[in-house]
């Protein structure tokens, strides 16, 4: 009986590590959980979704019949997200952002843009009173 | 729900799960003290006591 | 009977009564000093406005569920190195454990709050949300096994090496920030290069925050280990009064 039970306890127990050490391979070698605008400028042709990570680029945001069109920018590569749905709260020119979609089909000037139907703000690890003159609010590079 | 509410509800929540959490260790100690009882006394204690 | 309960009511407590009155004193000042910082008297964020108030209380959570989580390592291990080896440890190892997964769930519970408002989500699937729902669940399923009944030696034995095991996921979710690309923002104060950025009353409040939920934590602590003691006390008079029983019946 009591050999079960001290059996009962290491199977628990290798179950647990065997999680954990799953959950560190799968997170580091798998999931990538966003990519940034020039990652994902180079998968163009691919359908799969993913989150594209960059920053809204100012005087790019304009109101479509069904949600919002707007640039972002990773300082290096700019794209065009069609998003469908509202944006979320903190959604401003300049806000760092994930837009969960995929690419569409190119376009007659040939670039395609990248339909998202989920934004989430991704904000960074700086905390500052309004007063304050800020250089940088978010954790992402700026075009 | 505003910003505000969030806030407050953070508050709310904190003080229900903490405070929810000391008051089952205040009761819990309590009934292992014998000054409270959550269930009715098994069996009546046998005559020679527990005591000795 | 109420001498022999007095007695071990005495032994019972992990600090002094003096002591822990102090630290309940100052733990009620504390949470009451964040709660005016955190609601009042703090500037809200530039970019979050008021919703990152949150912060106040999801930070020190997590910060004592971490405290917590590396007292209940501490002691299991101080109870496998046979020479400081002691029911004192197991008990400690069981009761901090408890409360770090209250602390755990809480942090869980304040995340999503604080991630509706500012991030648009409630929950988001990267690797700092996930190690920390995968910490909930190791350290319950830590606790399960504690419940387990067996001889206290054989449970004490069980229940040290799945602590040290389960531990391993603390420092994973600590710096997944660092090595994965997650929505969750970055460490503010114990960020690898150990600059806080956080300034003022800001930092101020937050520090007020981690203070007092650490005070919380030993108290908690100290209550929650006289529990365990109290409660061990049970199980045996309860085996001595059926032993009793059995040997009045053949007598």
């Amino acid at each position: 009986m009591k050999g079960r039970r001290a059996w009962v306890a290491i199977g628990i127990c290798t179950v647990a590590v065997i999680a954990i050490i799953g959950l560190a391979v799968q997170l580091s070698g798998n999931v990538v959980y966003y990519r940034t605008v020039t990652e994902a400028v180079k998968i163009r042709s691919s359908e799969a979704r993913f989150r594209l990570a960059g920053a809204v680029v100012p005087g790019t945001i304009s109101e479509t019949s069904t949600g919002v069109r707007f640039e972002v920018t990773d300082g290096k590569k700019t794209v065009t997200i069609n998003h469908r749905g509202d944006p979320p709260q903190l959604f401003k020119p300049g806000a760092p952002v994930l837009c969960e979609g995929a690419w569409g089909a190119a376009t007659a000037s040939g670039v395609a843009a990248f339909n998202s139907d989920r934004i989430m703000i991704k904000h960074g690890e700086q905390y500052t009173p309004p007063k304050v003159k800020v250089t940088t609010t978010t954790s992402l590079p700026r075009g | 729900m505003t910003d505000a509410g969030f806030v407050i509800a953070s508050w709310a929540i904190t003080g229900l799960v903490l405070g929810g959490y000391a008051l089952r260790i205040a009761l819990r100690t309590a009934v292992a003290r014998g000054e409270k009882t959550l269930f009715k006394p098994a069996a009546p204690k046998p005559e020679n006591g527990l005591d000795q | 009977m109420s001498e022999k309960r007095q007695n071990r009511d005495d032994r019972s407590a992990l600090l002094p009564r003096a002591v822990g009155r102090v630290v309940d004193a100052l733990t009620l000042i504390s949470i009451g000093a964040l709660t005016f910082f955190g609601l009042w008297a703090s500037p809200a964020d530039v970019v979050q406005g008021d919703a990152q108030r949150i912060m106040y209380l999801h930070v020190p959570a997590a910060w004592a569920a971490y405290v917590a989580f590396g007292i209940t390592t501490l002691a299991s291990l101080l109870w496998l190195w046979p020479r400081t080896r002691s029911a004192v440890w197991d008990r400690v190892a069981g009761a901090s454990a408890e409360i770090g997964l209250i602390f755990t769930g809480l942090t869980l519970l304040l995340g999503s709050l604080w991630g509706r408002p500012v991030w648009g989500v409630w929950w988001a699937w990267d690797a700092r949300l996930v190690s920390t729902a995968v910490l909930f669940f190791l350290y319950l399923g830590y606790l399960a096994i504690r419940a387990v009944p067996a001889e206290p030696i054989v449970r004490a034995r069980r229940s040290a090496i799945t602590a040290v095991i389960v531990f391993i996921d603390v420092p994973i979710v600590h710096f997944s920030v660092d090595w994965w690309r997650t929505l969750h923002q970055k460490a503010t104060v114990f960020n690898p290069e150990l600059n806080p950025e956080i300034e003022g009353v800001m930092a101020l409040t937050l520090w007020i925050g981690v203070v007092a939920f650490t005070l919380l934590y030993v108290s908690l602590m100290n209550r929650r280990y006289q529990l365990a003691y109290l409660e061990e006390g049970l199980e045996e008079t309860a085996l001595d009064a059926a032993i009793l029983q059995r040997s009045g019946g053949v007598k």
